[in-house]
């Protein structure tokens, strides 16, 4: 089983090579590391670098995008989606949540109920959703971050997901959101803390190992399709 | 007087942790203690963790790496509950006022079978 983590947060060389060494020892086999929109083109030289250090350990650039307007939003997505192999959207406003559920060039919805009272997401965003493939972040950061009251309003939101998923099926995927090393943790232990609120076990390998994986190949094969089923095959 | 041992067919089956450390700061057993108590009696309530009887068995030498003290442990706890403590103790993040991170190695059902597999894998037996 391969495992992967989708949202390591970046910040510099060092940094960035100590997080994956970790997620490495930690059994995943693949991770992206997000940096902001703002400081996304300086960091191109270190994911070469990265990627040049680990072989047989799938390195992803990812942007994270964070936005004040549905506008804004869409263009910023148009100018990262050739450069980035992974895009994130940081969601929580409503207006927010929406777009990135209804563009199909995003990637990831992260916390959709950050600063928010309710989940950020109901019936008619997880269907736009699963129509444009967008996944549903479940952070666990957040989790492991928290405690008392916060926490049980998080696993609350989570519950709220989880119910939705079960009816309009779009792909949900489980990442760390990690700035440091004592952030992550190992795939089985995920397993083990997502089963305390009542997912079940296939659901939860799916979201750390399937769904990242064909993320990431799809956006390999994004820039040769004209349309969605439609594909250039080279001679 | 101390009660007599339970007979073998009494007892409650067993699953041991093989756990490891991670912490900014060099950690005693005590602490590992209270750490595996609070967590599990944070995340999973008091009824709940009647059920578990966590114990910390034994703990190595520390070792360290960069800024980071590493220390391997083993956890014993009751037959079945096992990914409930596992859970539990993925989920500490801070101990006195210090970053912590515990990741559980391996499940299994002997302390020899553990420390061989988990603990000190590539000594030879």
């Amino acid at each position: 089983m391969r495992f992967y983590d989708l949202h390591l947060k970046g910040r510099n060389f060092q940094e960035d090579h100590q997080l994956l060494k970790e997620a490495q020892r930690l059994g995943y086999s693949g991770a992206s590391i997000t940096y902001p929109d703002k400081s996304y083109e300086n960091a191109l030289e270190t994911f070469k670098r990265l990627r040049r250090e680990f072989r047989g350990f799938e390195v992803a650039r990812g942007v994270s995008i964070s936005a004040e307007t549905p506008r804004q939003l869409k263009r910023k997505v148009q100018r990262f989606r050739e450069k980035a192999d992974v895009i994130l959207v940081e969601g929580g406003d409503a207006k927010i949540n929406r777009a990135a559920c209804e563009d199909i060039k995003v990637d990831i919805l992260s916390k959709p109920y950050k600063g928010r009272r309710d989940p950020g997401i109901n019936h008619i965003l997880a269907r736009t959703a699963a129509e444009n493939n967008v996944a549903i972040e479940l952070n666990t950061g957040d989790i492991i971050n928290s405690y008392l009251k916060v926490r049980v309003k998080i696993f609350e939101y989570l519950r709220e997901i989880i119910k939705l998923q079960r009816k309009f099926k779009f792909p949900i995927i489980i990442a760390s959101g990690a700035t440091t090393t004592y952030d992550l943790r190992t795939p089985r232990d995920l397993i083990a803390l997502f089963k305390c609120i009542n997912i079940k076990e296939e659901k939860i390998i799916e979201a750390l190992s399937t769904i990242p994986e064909s993320i990431l190949k799809f956006n390999k094969e994004r820039d040769s399709m004209i349309i969605i089923g439609v594909k250039k095959l080279e001679k | 007087m101390k009660l007599k041992i339970l007979p073998s067919s009494l007892r409650e089956p067993q699953r041991y942790l093989a756990i490891e450390i991670i912490s900014e700061k060099p950690l005693e057993k005590n602490d590992i203690v209270s750490m595996t108590w609070n967590a599990c009696l944070r995340l999973h309530g008091e009824c709940e963790t009647s059920k578990f009887r966590p114990w910390v068995i034994k703990t190595w030498q520390t070792i360290k790496e960069d800024q980071r003290y590493n220390i391997r442990c083993i956890i014993r706890c009751r037959r079945g509950e096992e990914e409930k403590v596992r859970a539990a103790l993925s989920s500490i993040s801070q101990y006195d006022n210090m970053r912590v991170a515990v990741h559980t190695l391996g499940i299994s059902g002997t302390i020899r079978s553990a420390t061989q597999k988990f603990i000190k894998p590539n000594k030879k037996k």
